[in-house]
């Protein structure tokens, strides 16, 4: 089971093309990071995976499913997607009302929507904002709040849009913790994200797009110590990284300990 | 000389039981460049509202303490015009644009035209800082068809523009892109080099190392230390407060404990890079 | 640098045309005054005449193709329900034709349609005339010469900007909305269902970008308060100008008066 983008091209109304001959093959349980400048065309390449872009040219395959057959609410409960901005999605009064949302409207029993929504919130670790209204927590906190509302729609994968944008120490540690329990639990995460020491880190599989297409597909060390892809999709090299570049020493080192046992 | 300073600030908003700010005592000097980091919700925004007049009079809720900005007491000074005094830029470049002018010329304009600039001077002032800036090409652009990242640069030469004697920047780079990030960065290092007195709230610590003078470390309302960007920056401790410390600092501890240091903790990549070249000999 | 683009704001604006050089409350002046007077006149003859000389000056002044398209909508519409409405509402003798042999045309209730048809033409005509021959900025700038309030200036001319924003953020929110599984498509009831979703997020953050953007505004010295200057100014009416609404209003005094004389004299 997997995401298959085939040959897609993906042009707006207007003529405007925005993506251009995508391959790409997602199976589920992968941890996959998409990285790039703004304008590469990241996000509408991850609008085709959940059917809120439908193909221009090519097929795209949720689980063998073709997203053009399907409404974008429906391919949902496989692919959830959650936007770089919570307040585009946050609407009920309380955040537990607004996470226990989707598994009513879905008609869940409310032994399921209970198990779901304690996972969810357990999982981002809200719970002391539950009955607060979603405007009175901070920025940071609601981004968690609009998470928690997807992974309780339970998909099997999981899209972040930006999710480190405006996290401080805390909010990128509890992101780390979330994509390890999905990936744990068997859901495939899918991040869009600038933040290249959380990519490094946390992304085994990591594709970097430039002008509409998807420039390099591969580890964080044979993206990050390919000098051309760095300087074609403009991301900035994590620091530990750079050091090792400047002192040129061997071995495409990413991580401190690499750094450290690389020294004498 | 010092700007502004607040002496045992204890500030509430209106509605909540807990302390925003917690017994703040701090002199922010001219011509200083200060980073201030922590954890979200830790008091840096509010500390920004505090010293641009926000609180308390815009936001009421107790406040105690002494605040002087510019040797006057913060409650005496007339809001509007602190306002303009001390410039502000902050995440959102999208609410930053007025929506009502029709090229970037005319935007940067305007804030000089609200205070009554004679047109020539007007465009003058606003000539120089698009040069300063090095967004000459976005003159003629409209400010609500450009890309985010240009945006923010536009805001900055907004503000700028009106020669503020100081300057509050809150996550200017949150919702750009490292390319955006870098220009972004370019203005700020023009507005230090120019000698402006820099308040700056970021979470991009690699960047904070490099061009701040200054550390303020925030959490829960409290100031927890402060100090020079290189002693503050490579102490590990505050990774105890969720704050952040550079990468190649944490690298330069992780060397220590492998008995392998360096003669200093590094914070910069340049530093890292000239520590281990210093020990190689 | 754009010299040429900078150097445009040392001298008044130049506009492409004479007409379009005219003072907005010059025109507004004009054209109102014009407007009106079909209403007084409420003759059809008049008021058609009006309407040709609307189109052909706006074909001289450059503005034709602006022009005509709403004014044929508005045209088509007014014009032809007010005659389709007369026929019912007003009572006549002398029968043209009969419609499809049962409805009767009659020239009474022709010409009462034909002059309410063109006295709401000439007025709107004059409307739209006005705003494709104006920009908005221009006006708001004429209208704070003479003292609106630059608030109230603000408002007006940002509400443009603040549609655009709008329309683009109901977007973005219907995209997260489906996203999450909501359909918006479809039966009526879906689309109920999606309501609450989809305005709940709409109002929230416009509240909180109105917010945002008067802070933002503010530190650019919006309330401070001080006399404004202008960067794009207009030029100062000019004697043929002024000589040109001074006359147009006196005929539409003299008009008046005749108007009055009619009536009660």
């Amino acid at each position: 089971m997997a995401i298959e983008l085939r040959d897609v091209t993906f042009a707006y109304p207007n003529g405007y093309v925005a993506n251009e001959n995508l391959n790409l093959t997602i199976p589920d349980g992968e941890l996959l990071a998409i990285v790039g400048q703004n304008g590469a065309g990241k996000t509408t390449a991850v609008k085709l995976m959940n059917g809120l872009n439908k193909p221009t040219k090519g097929d795209v395959l949720v689980d063998g499913v073709n997203t053009r057959e399907k409404s974008c609410a429906y391919i949902s409960k496989t692919v959830g997607y959650v936007f770089q901005n919570p307040d585009d999605q946050i609407f009920n009064s309380t955040a537990l009302a607004e996470i226990e949302y989707m598994p009513r409207y879905m008609k869940l029993s409310e032994e399921e929507v209970k198990r779901r929504s304690s996972r969810a919130i357990e999982m981002t670790g809200i719970s002391s904002y539950l009955k607060m209204n979603p405007l009175d927590i901070p920025y940071a906190i609601r981004k968690f709040v609009a998470i928690a509302a997807i992974i309780a729609t339970e998909p099997k994968y999981l899209i972040l849009d930006e999710p480190t944008a405006g996290q401080d120490k805390r909010g990128n540690e509890t992101l780390e913790s979330i994509i390890r329990e999905l990936k744990r639990d068997g859901t495939s995460v899918i991040a869009i994200t600038h933040d290249m020491d959380f990519v490094a880190k946390n992304f085994p599989r990591i594709v970097a797009m430039a002008h509409k297409n998807i420039i390099a597909d591969g580890t964080a060390k044979e993206i990050f110590w390919n000098a051309q892809i760095v300087e074609e999709s403009r991301i900035k090299k994590p620091q530990i990284a750079q050091v090792a570049e400047r002192l040129k020493l061997p071995g495409n080192i990413l991580f401190r300990e690499e750094l450290t046992d690389a020294l004498r | 000389m010092v700007v502004a300073e607040l002496k045992n600030v204890n500030y509430k908003y209106p509605l909540t039981d807990n302390y925003a700010l917690n017994d703040i005592s701090f002199r922010f000097e001219e011509g200083k460049f200060y980073g201030l980091i922590g954890e979200n919700g830790g008091g840096k925004t509010t500390l920004c509202n505090l010293i641009r007049g926000l609180i308390p009079h815009f936001y009421n809720g107790e406040l105690e303490g002494s605040v002087r900005v510019f040797g006057t007491d913060i409650k005496e000074h007339n809001v509007e015009e602190l306002a303009v005094k001390i410039g502000y830029v902050f995440q959102n470049p999208f609410n930053q644009m007025s929506g009502i002018k029709n090229t970037v010329f005319e935007e940067v304009a305007m804030g000089l035209e609200n205070l009554g600039v004679e047109k020539s001077e007007i465009i003058q002032k606003v000539e120089d800082v698009l040069r300063l800036l090095g967004i000459e090409d976005l003159m003629t652009k409209n400010p609500n068809e450009l890309s985010g990242g240009q945006r923010q640069r536009v805001a900055f030469a907004s503000i700028i523009v009106m020669d503020n004697d100081m300057l509050v920047i809150d996550e200017p780079t949150s919702q750009l892109d490292p390319q955006g990030t870098e220009n972004v960065f370019e203005i700020i290092r023009t507005l230090k080099e120019a000698g402006k007195t820099i308040v700056l709230v970021e979470h991009k610590i690699d960047l904070i190392a490099e061009y701040c003078d200054e550390i303020i470390v925030m959490e829960q309302g409290h100031i927890i230390c402060s100090g020079e960007t290189k002693e503050i920056l490579s102490r590990m401790e505050l990774l105890d407060y969720d704050a952040q410390i550079p990468q190649v600092a944490i690298w330069g501890h992780e060397m220590a404990a492998a008995g392998k240091p360096l003669s200093k903790i590094p914070i910069t990549v340049d530093q890292a890079v000239r520590l281990v070249q210093e020990r190689e000999g | 640098m754009d010299k040429s683009f900078i150097d445009s704001f040392r001298d008044y604006q130049k506009f492409d045309n004479w007409f379009i050089d005219f003072n907005p409350l010059s025109k507004l002046n004009i054209l109102f005054a014009l407007g009106f007077s079909s209403m007084l006149v409420n003759n059809w003859k008049y008021g058609f005449s009006l309407c040709v000389l609307y189109c052909i000056f706006a074909f001289a002044v450059n503005r034709g193709k602006q022009f005509m398209k709403p004014f044929s909508v508005i045209v088509l519409i007014f014009g032809f329900f007010t005659l389709v409405i007369r026929q019912f509402s007003v009572t006549g003798t002398t029968v043209l034709i009969n419609l499809f042999g049962v409805l009767p045309i009659t020239k009474e209730a022709l010409i009462n349609g034909l002059n309410t048809a063109s006295y709401l033409l000439g007025f709107s005509g004059a409307i739209v005339l006005f705003f494709v021959t104006t920009e908005m900025r221009d006006l708001m700038y004429s209208l704070e010469k003479k003292g609106v309030s630059h608030e109230v200036s603000y408002i007006v001319l940002a509400s443009f900007q603040t549609i655009i924003d709008l329309k683009k953020n109901t977007n973005l929110i219907m995209e997260s909305q489906k996203a999450r599984g909501i359909e918006t498509e479809g039966n009526i009831v879906n689309r109920i269902k999606a309501f609450f979703p989809i305005l709940g997020p709409l109002v929230l953050g416009a509240i909180s970008s109105t917010e945002e953007k008067s802070i933002a505004m503010d530190a650019r010295a919006f309330s401070v308060k001080c006399k404004h200057t202008f960067l794009r100014e207009l030029r100062p009416a000019p004697v043929y100008e002024k000589a040109i609404v001074i006359i147009t209003d006196i005929s539409f005094v003299l008009l008046v008066v005749y108007k009055i004389y009619q009536v009660f004299g």
